[in-house]
């Protein structure tokens, strides 16, 4: 039985639909991510999930607990289920210690084992010591720590976060990533994680729900998604990708074809999603992500129209007849806007994509 | 070579030719009366400043009256008696003089702002008709005096109590079966209230005093800082009767259907409004006008439409009277016989320091916040 | 530049405004009579009484007493209707909004000539009623008793505390009670837990507004107070400067005592507005607020709001309403209806005067109030000008002298000008005494304003008064048409500044009721003080519907 079920989920804001018919289910200790853009309902879904949004319709199953279902809610202090919120929401009229300890002391439990359980989950985020000092005393990040502390102190069936690291900085948050992750595995909490940050849901999740309109675009793992991108959308939001317009002219089974993109050049690829057609006119979508261009002898033809240097590699603008190709290319040796380069990529890595 | 009436006979000329030509600050001390010129001089000046302490409605209509005869612009500013005073002082000691006349209900004020200096001289003709004790001739005149009286709720009192009220005189307020029934109003609330007290307290004292007001004061009487509020209650029933009932208000209620009755036992004490001119008033010609018509019998008589005081000029009747309507008609109502004037010329009366007052409270232990 | 030259103008007319009044108040208090007496003398001996002797300490401490009861039960029955109406699914919370804000139109003065109409013991509408209909032997209420007094006083100080505990609310960041039901505590036990203590400091202050506002009040306990048992400063200070003898000294004395208490009860207010705002974020996106589901507790819910709402302004109004229609010669059962009252006033030159009077100053004082409420609060927060501490001190100083006493310094402040006499004498004297409330608003609202909006006109080569007019002017736009209904509605109440400051061209409505009041003529009272609602019902629902503006918002 899977810890968490979502079935045709609906929740309307006046006349707009924020989710539409959602489905999902999540296993025992899985880490998933609801990924999208703003406005796209992830954050709508996982309110619902833990009981602060009204659904208008749908069924929500949490472990043996049907706590959505048609007219009837489980208030959200019965479903078991504790989150991580963005602004953090630390109590400021309590200490450290009585933020983390809330949760067990709303259920009663004895004094000794509060501080036991406490101490732990402090020790567990990095902030023995702070017990005592007050939320309006910390940083943003150890009042996000503090969120955390306080959220698996309860030892929730479903650990829920709301896009926990957007208001922290860069450097912060990359690290923060990695210890949220350590932790999670730790724990083993199935946890579902909201954020819009694609490298963010992409480095912490098992699986990735992407999610566009209040509608799920495409579910899979971070490899899959990201090599096998089921939609424009998808291929656009989820990493960086060239995206170009092409006519498939051959087949060659299996999911393989040759495409001819705008411009003569003619590639080959396969498709990212199996038994997948070309439409009648024979237009395809092509997906090459820009770390799969390589400078070879025998490829294709181009010009080098503009470069940056970002460090670990140099993003180029290459023109190849009409078309123009975004390339990452090692960082050496040194390329000069104007240079004449040969271009090759790797079929696997021409993708085909079905239009939305 | 004159002789001792050709003097006068100049002399009187020489004044009333004189007291029209000075503006500002002109001693006139003769009666000149509503003279053409007179009223052109007002005309001239267009507005009189009324400072005064009657009922906004009733004197509205009345001065409405004067403007529509005379065309002069009547602008009226209503305070309670003591405020009213209070302020008027305070501008003219800075001088800022706004006010042209000045009418209130304690003519001793009037006098005392006379001995410093701030009431203009001036004898209308009127005033001759009106009785020597109830003016200070060339300074205050009084217009209307409201007697006071025992006023009662018909529906709160039996008809055996109806009767004492009726025969027991002053000292019926002493009577313990009106404990917890009755309503009084402090002496520092006006100066009727404190007129009424006076009499008790220092005219009559040896007849009355604290012990007739300790006898009240057992009878454990709501005390309000303002007579108006204890009126109104009164008519609805609060109480059974009050002590210095005014006749002006007493009267509206019941013409209003409240089942208000009032007797007057002797003496009864009269609350005196009263009307200066200002030394320095800013509309003197207008001014005189005001105060030469407030005193003739039409002015007075017109007073009587909208109020139910009584003139102070005794050929200008309450019509009721002539035509025996209203209270007149009722059985139980009967005219007040001896009035209560006394005081109006009592120097001790004016004292500052108003030691009634603080005899009173003593009395009816209530503390009113101020030290001695 | 603006630094240095806004202090010089906003410093001198703020002491001009608010500090010279005072100054004549505590002058006032060493003179033996009248500052222009030429009799009076400099003396001590009205401060020693007031401030030693048992009788006025025994006034103190009821002052001190009754309003700190009346804080509590305001801030009490407050914070109830605000959780109420902010944080529950409260049937047709709109409307029960307007109705717990609707005590603000009735001036305390009327309110308290309606409470004695219903509730004195033998003969008010509610103990007749009683008896009538339920055989009661005794009054049900009596309002001439101490505890009749404080509840009517809380009564009409809920709206203050109503306002400042719903606005904290309303800004509280929802996650902070989402996390508390996640954590597996219940409705009530997060209201209790976690959303009053988030809001305390936000009660603190309501506590100690309403607590200052208390102090300063006359009109309700003169009216009610019948056998002295209740002692007040504010009716020793009006009895010591409207009753004889005129006692200067020892009623700007009292007043000096007052002082200090507000001041103190000002420094509490301040001290805890300021931790209000540490402890409460503005909320980072606009979901929408989970709202607490009353379901059984919902009707009860609603009964409270309507007791209320019928204690505060239903009763009085009927109270209001059959002291001008009916005959006194009638009963409540069956009452004589006369019109006499209402078509006196109406075709009254001195009511017509008073209404032009009092939409001139209804409608200027409030303009002027919060133009400068706002130019100063943008000089403390923007301009951050040299000496902002002290503008900011000045400007909320009012709110510490009760309007009976500010409106004497007022007096001697223009007596000698031409202003005296006029409508602008009254104007001036609203304004000094209204400034705190369009300055609070005016700072709060700026507050929230993020100051890069007004940093990038300030690099597009705006200066402070472009950057004022073009930008922040637009954006604080609803809370400044809050002030100005908000010091519309004092204005057009303003009862005891006003009467000190009449003359024959200056009646306004609330002297106006006054006059008929102290004359005897309680239906003629109560039919202005229904014209005066009446203006006010008007101002408000053109600012709610013209202006889109919503008081509770903006505190």
């Amino acid at each position: 039985m899977s810890a968490l079920s979502v079935s045709d989920l609906v929740v309307r804001y006046g006349s707009v639909q924020a989710v539409d018919h959602v489905s999902f289910e999540v296993g025992e200790g899985e880490f998933i991510s609801l990924l999208g853009p703003s406005g796209c309902g992830k954050t709508t879904t996982l309110r619902c999930i833990a009981g602060l949004e009204a659904a208008a319709g749908g069924r929500i199953r949490i472990g043996c607990d049907v706590v959505v279902r048609d007219g009837y809610e489980t208030p959200p202090e019965k479903r078991g289920v504790n989150m991580v919120f963005q602004s953090y929401a630390v109590w400021p009229h309590m200490t450290v210690f009585d933020n983390v300890a809330y949760g067990l002391r709303t259920r009663g439990a004895a004094k000794a084992e509060v501080a036991r359980r406490v101490g732990e989950s402090l020790r567990l985020v990095g902030l023995e010591g702070f017990a005592e000092r007050y939320g309006t005393e910390l940083s943003g990040g150890q009042q996000q720590r503090v969120a955390v502390a306080r959220a698996i102190t309860t030892e929730p069936r479903l650990l829920l976060f709301d896009e926990p690291l957007s208001n922290l900085d860069a450097g912060l948050r990359e690290r923060m990533r990695f210890e949220l992750l350590a932790l999670q595995r730790r724990l083993g909490r199935t946890s579902i994680y909201v954020t819009h940050d694609q490298a963010e849901a992409m480095v912490m999740s098992d699986r990735i729900i992407l999610m566009n309109g209040g509608r799920i675009v495409q579910e899979d793992d971070p490899r899959t998604l990201y090599e096998r991108p089921a939609s424009r959308f998808a291929a656009g939001f989820v990493g960086n990708a060239n995206l170009l317009d092409g006519n498939v002219v051959g087949e060659h089974g299996g999911g393989a074809f040759t495409v001819r993109l705008q411009g003569g050049l003619e590639l080959r690829g396969h498709a990212s999603v199996p038994d997948w057609r070309p439409p009648a006119n024979g237009a395809a979508l092509v997906c090459i992500r820009p770390e799969h261009v390589e400078v070879a002898p025998d490829g294709f033809r181009s010009v080098l129209e503009q470069v940056s240097y970002l460090g670990a590699v140099q993003n180029c603008e290459l023109r190849v007849g009409e078309l123009v190709l975004r390339a990452d290319l090692p960082s050496r040796p040194r390329l000069m806007p104007g240079a004449e380069m040969s271009l090759r990529i790797d079929p696997d890595c021409v993708v085909l994509v079905p239009e939305d | 070579m004159t002789t001792l009436l050709g003097a006068i006979t100049r002399r009187r000329i020489m004044e009333t030719s004189l007291g029209l030509a000075i503006a500002g600050t002109a001693r006139a001390q003769t009666s000149i009366g509503i003279t053409p010129e007179l009223v052109a001089a007002a005309k001239r000046e267009g507005t009189i400043s009324y400072y005064h302490n009657s009922d906004i409605e009733t004197t509205g209509k009345w001065t409405e009256v004067f403007s529509k005869r005379f065309g002069i612009e009547m602008r009226n500013m209503r305070l309670p008696s003591y405020p009213l005073f209070d302020r008027w002082l305070n501008e003219s000691r800075v001088g800022r003089h706004l006010a042209d006349l000045v009418q209130i209900t304690d003519p001793t004020l009037l006098s005392y702002a006379n001995r410093l200096g701030f009431v203009a001289e001036y004898v209308p003709e009127g005033g001759a008709a009106i009785p020597a004790d109830l003016q200070e001739r060339g300074i205050w005149y009084g217009l209307f005096s409201d007697p006071m009286g025992i006023a009662y709720n018909a529906k709160n009192v039996t008809p055996e109590e109806e009767q004492l009220l009726q025969t027991g005189g002053w000292d019926v307020l002493g009577d313990p079966r009106w404990k917890g029934r009755c309503g009084t109003a402090t002496p520092a609330s006006g100066g009727s209230s404190y007129a009424f007290c006076y009499m008790f307290l220092v005219t009559l004292r040896d007849r009355y005093g604290p012990d007739f007001f300790r006898k009240f004061a057992a009878n454990k009487p709501d005390i309000y800082a303002s007579k108006a509020p204890l009126f109104e209650r009164l008519a609805a029933g609060e109480y059974a009767l009050m002590d210095q009932g005014s006749t002006g208000t007493v009267s509206v209620l019941y013409q209003n259907g409240a089942p208000l009755r009032w007797v007057f036992p002797e003496p009864t004490p009269i609350s005196m409004t009263s009307q200066v001119i200002c030394k320095h008033a800013p509309h003197p010609n207008a001014a005189r006008l005001f105060q030469e018509w407030c005193t003739t019998a039409e002015g007075q008589a017109e007073w009587l439409q909208y109020n139910t005081a009584s003139a102070t000029r005794p050929d200008v009747p309450d019509p009721r009277k002539a035509r025996r309507a209203d209270w007149y008609a009722e059985p139980w109502f009967k005219e007040p016989k001896t009035l209560y004037t006394s005081y109006l010329k009592d120097e001790s009366f004016a004292d500052p320091k108003k030691p009634v007052i603080t005899e009173w409270n003593e009395i009816f232990g209530y503390q009113s916040g101020r030290r001695g | 530049m603006g630094r240095f030259l806004l202090p010089l103008l906003l410093g001198p007319a703020l002491i001009v405004l608010i500090l010279v009044p005072v100054g004549f108040m505590f002058l006032g208090a060493f003179m033996s009579g009248a500052l222009v007496d030429p009799e009076a003398r400099l003396t001590l001996d009205n401060v020693a009484a007031v401030y030693t002797t048992l009788p006025y300490l025994h006034t103190l401490a009821s002052t001190l007493v009754v309003s700190l009861l009346v804080a509590a039960l305001a801030t009490l029955a407050g914070v109830a209707l605000a959780w109420l109406t902010s944080r529950t699914d409260l049937p047709a919370r709109a409307m029960m909004e307007i109705g717990i804000i609707a005590p603000l139109f009735l001036s305390p003065f009327v309110g308290a000539i309606a409470w004695l109409v219903l509730g004195s013991p033998r003969a008010g509408m509610l103990n007749v009623i009683a008896a009538e209909w339920f055989g009661a032997t005794g009054p049900v209420i009596n309002v001439a008793t101490p505890a009749g007094i404080v509840l009517i006083m809380a009564l009409y100080y809920v709206p203050y505390a109503y306002l400042t505990v719903s606005s904290a609310l309303r800004n509280m960041d929802p996650a902070l009670e989402e996390a508390s039901y996640l954590n597996g505590s219940g409705v009530l036990a997060t209201a209790v837990r976690v959303t009053l203590p988030v809001v305390r400091p936000s009660l603190i202050s309501a506590f100690f507004f309403v607590f200052v506002l208390a102090a300063g009040t006359f009109a309700i306990p003169a009216a009610l107070d019948r056998i002295s048992q209740l002692r007040f400063l504010a009716v020793d200070v009006f009895q010591a400067s409207a009753t004889y003898p005129i006692d200067y000294g020892t009623s700007a004395a009292i007043g000096t005592l007052l002082f200090w208490i507000s001041v103190l009860g000002v420094a509490a207010y301040r001290f805890a507005s300021r931790a209000a705002r540490r402890f409460v974020t503005v909320t980072a996106r606009g979901y929408r607020i989970r709202l607490v589901r009353l379901r059984g507790w919902a009707a009860p819910s609603v009964a409270l709001v309507v007791l209320y709402v019928l204690l505060s302004i239903v009763l009085p109004y009927l109270a209001l309403l059959y002291s001008a229609f009916a005959r006194p010669g009638g009963s409540i059962f069956s009452p004589v209806l006369t019109a006499a009252n209402a078509t006196a006033v109406a075709s009254s030159r001195e009511v017509a005067g008073a209404m032009r009077n009092t939409l001139e100053v209804g409608l200027i004082t409030p303009t002027l109030c919060v133009a400068l409420g706002l130019i100063v609060a943008y000089a403390v927060r923007r301009v951050r000008v040299r000496g902002a501490g002290a503008l900011d001190y000045i400007t909320m100083f009012s709110i510490a002298v009760p309007g009976i006493v500010f409106g004497s310094g007022v007096f001697w402040t223009y007596v000698i000008t031409p202003i005296y006499g006029t409508v602008w004498v009254l104007v001036l004297a609203f304004i000094a005494s209204y400034l705190p409330f369009a300055y609070r608003i005016s700072d709060t609202a700026l507050l929230q304003i993020d100051r890069s909006l007004e940093e990038a006109s300030a690099l597009c080569g705006a200066g402070h008064a472009r950057t004022l007019t073009r930008v922040t002017l637009m954006l604080v736009k609803p809370a400044l048409l809050s002030a100005w209904i908000m010091v519309f509605i004092f204005a057009v109440r303003e009862i005891s500044a006003a009467v000190l400051l009449t003359s024959s061209d200056n009646v306004v409505l609330s002297v106006l009721s006054y006059n008929y009041l102290d004359y005897g003529d309680v239906p003629k009272a109560a039919v202005v003080g229904l014209l005066q609602t009446l203006l006010l019902i008007a101002g408000v629902l053109a600012g709610r519907f013209v202006f889109r503006v919503k008081l509770s918002r903006q505190v």
